[in-house]
């Protein structure tokens, strides 16, 4: 009889392609980085860190593009995190008329194209005049975020058993310390896991950053598109490769904290 | 005035009651049973009273005051929840620690009282592991021990040995008991066991449907249940449908149509029966006695019937005797060495172990 733990051959080679479809850009942008030339030649002829030092000499300031979008990032995930969680404690928590229109309703930003909605944000931010555009984008990514804070709480929370809130409060507990103390902890790998995707989504977002960007504020990715417009030497490469590397080092983090399954069961 | 005193306890859910105009007073130390069937309604008695479910209608008193607008927390009422509610982040010696930590009590107290406990409730040596490591009867008893560490002035115990093998079962019984005569706390339990309520508690309430149907001494609910249902309940599953022919010297004399005459002592018997009404007698299997070779100085409540089935429950053998009898008529017997199927059996039912009721 086939050892059913066994992967048949069929899903060696499917995981096999999988794999090597997603890491093969990879590659080649590591590749591209250390090029010695503008136009990319494959196999490298020679290496080079030029493009590593033009991250940081260009006229472009990819140095304050990464710093504004890890601030708009950071600000919205919080702010998304305390909205989210409690918005899923009431949609969970209680159950009420209107319940499963609500839910959709908070997580409908994703089904909205960010075009559409970040033209909607510039023509009310137009006329409101005096809003700086850190704010304009930053009200932006909070919106378009906030499905993934929601959606990975939910998942976590949908199988949560209340007994447990109620447990604590028979033992005295009231609900702020029953909150930390026994929901929070419980529920955390979710909103971790939202928070995670949240950030990355609001770090990668570039449409409505683009529409509502200052002369003075520009996010990396809009720096990024901006600078290919005019260049295509491998700089964009080497920032891809470091964001890569620190993609890495995040998710080896996260993996040791909370285990990535997390993301998979959401 | 009682220590906890509820009036008139209501619960609608939507269309349905769970509870209905439920009454109860406990004193102060005192130890009630509540016994009935499932979905009757217990669960939800006991959530009003650590207050998690608001009542629709009817007021629950502690000690005087008046529980409904309390929140849950600040009751001083622990509850042994019947799917245990253990904290699955917390290890056992974090789960019977909770409500202490919670309270701020210094550490060598904690640790104090929870080695305690976890001595009382047979734990010793898995302090550190989860809830997800232990065995269902293990789980059971940290949540026992999670709500008795608290010493609360109300114990609400959702079925808390339900899941124990017999042995162990006896000896929480006793530790149960025990501290509760200790610490004198109120309490109420929730079992399915009647020998178990009858063992432990002061008093015993029987309920159907979210209906109290009869409230008293254990012994009395226990020998003289109020109904034929509770009878039925009560393990008087041996029902004889007749009619009432005479009533001399406090004694009950039915006419059953197959049975034939039979007597009945009557220690429960209405006061109002009268002689031509139709009666129901019931008597538990294992007061039916098997009867051997001739007795005359017996002249009452013998008959003789057919051996329908024999089936052996591990410490009794039940016979089902048909022919003298409407239904089968069980008995149960320690040892039987009687005619097997379709054999002929004697019986006796003994006068003063029938109960008699109105049908
Ligand atoms: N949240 C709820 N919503 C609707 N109906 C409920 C709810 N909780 C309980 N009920 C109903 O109320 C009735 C009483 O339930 P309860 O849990 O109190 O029964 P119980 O006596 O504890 O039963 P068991 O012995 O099986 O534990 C049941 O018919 C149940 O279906
Ligand atoms: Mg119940």
């Amino acid at each position: 009889m086939r050892d059913l733990r066994k992967p048949g051959w069929v899903s060696i080679v499917l995981s096999a392609f999988t794999f090597l479809f997603l890491l093969f850009p990879l590659v080649i942008i590591i590749f591209a980085s250390f090029s010695p030339t503008q136009i990319l030649k494959f196999p490298p002829q020679s290496f080079s860190l030029q493009w590593y030092e033009n991250i940081f000499t260009s006229s472009s300031k990819f140095i304050q593009g990464l710093i504004y979008s890890l601030e708009i990032g950071a600000v919205a995930t919080v702010v998304d995190i305390a909205l989210g969680v409690m918005a899923c404690l009431a949609v969970s928590r209680y159950t009420f008329k209107g319940r499963q229109a609500l839910t959709v309703f908070f997580t409908s930003p994703m089904f909205v194209p960010s075009i559409t909605f970040g033209f909607v944000l510039l023509r009310i931010f137009t006329r409101m005049h005096g809003v700086s555009a850190f704010i304009q984008i930053l009200t932006g990514h909070v919106v378009i975020i906030l499905p993934y804070i929601i959606r990975n709480t939910l998942a976590i929370m949908s199988g949560f058993d209340w007994n447990l809130e109620d447990a604590s409060a028979s033992l005295g507990a009231d609900p702020v310390y029953t909150f930390f103390h026994v929901t929070l902890p419980l529920v955390s790998p979710g909103i971790t896991a939202g928070a995670l995707l949240a950030f990355l989504y609001s770090f990668d977002e570039a449409v409505v950053a683009r529409l509502l960007h200052g002369i003075n504020f520009n996010t990396l990715p809009v720096i990024i598109m901006n600078y290919m417009t005019f260049d295509f030497d491998p700089t964009v490469a080497a920032i891809s490769s470091i964001l890569i590397v620190a993609s890495l080092l995040l998710m080896i983090v996260v993996e040791r904290v909370i285990g990535l399954d997390v993301f998979l069961k959401s | 005035m009682s220590y906890l005193e509820i009036d008139n306890l209501t619960k609608q859910f939507g269309a349905t009651t769970a509870v209905d105009h439920f009454n109860l007073h406990v004193e102060q130390g005192e130890m009630v049973a509540l016994l009935g069937g499932s979905g009757c309604g217990k669960t939800t008695i006991l959530r009003m009273i650590a207050g998690f479910l608001e009542p629709t209608e009817g007021s629950i008193r502690i000690n005087g005051r008046t529980m409904n607008e309390i929140p849950p927390y600040k009751r001083n009422v622990a509850i042994f929840f019947q799917n245990y509610a253990l904290f699955p982040h917390l290890t056992v010696y974090n789960n019977i620690a909770y409500g202490l930590k919670q309270k701020k009590m210094p550490k060598a107290e904690i640790q104090k009282k929870v080695a305690d406990f976890v001595h009382l409730v047979r734990l010793e040596g898995l302090e550190k592991r989860y809830p997800r490591e232990l065995s269902g009867g293990q789980q059971q008893r940290v949540a026992l021990a999670r709500a008795l560490v608290m010493e609360p002035s109300v114990l609400l115990l959702d079925e808390p040995l339900s899941n124990l093998d017999a042995k162990l079962r006896i000896e929480m019984q006793v530790e149960i008991r025990q501290l509760q005569k200790k610490l004198n706390v109120t309490t109420i339990i929730v079992t399915h066991d009647q020998e178990e309520a009858v063992s432990l508690a002061d008093k015993i309430l029987v309920m159907s449907e979210g209906h109290l149907l009869q409230e008293g001494d254990p012994r009395e609910v226990f020998n003289y249940p109020a109904s034929p249902f509770l009878a039925d309940f009560m393990g008087f599953t041996n029902f004889i449908y007749g009619t009432l022919q005479e009533v001399k010297d406090g004694k009950y004399y039915i006419s059953a149509r197959k049975t034939g005459e039979m007597l009945v002592a009557g220690g429960n018997a209405p006061a109002d029966l009268k002689t031509g009404d139709s009666v129901v007698a019931a008597i538990r299997p294992g007061n039916v006695a098997g009867v051997s070779g001739r007795q005359d100085d017996r002249k009452e409540n013998i008959y003789t019937g057919r051996v329908s089935a024999v089936t052996y429950k591990g410490n009794i053998s039940q016979v089902d005797i048909l022919e003298a009898f409407d239904t089968p008529l069980h008995m149960h017997c320690a040892d039987y060495t009687g005619p097997m199927d379709g054999g002929e059996v004697t019986v006796y039912l003994p006068p003063e172990k029938l109960l008699i009721y109105k049908a």
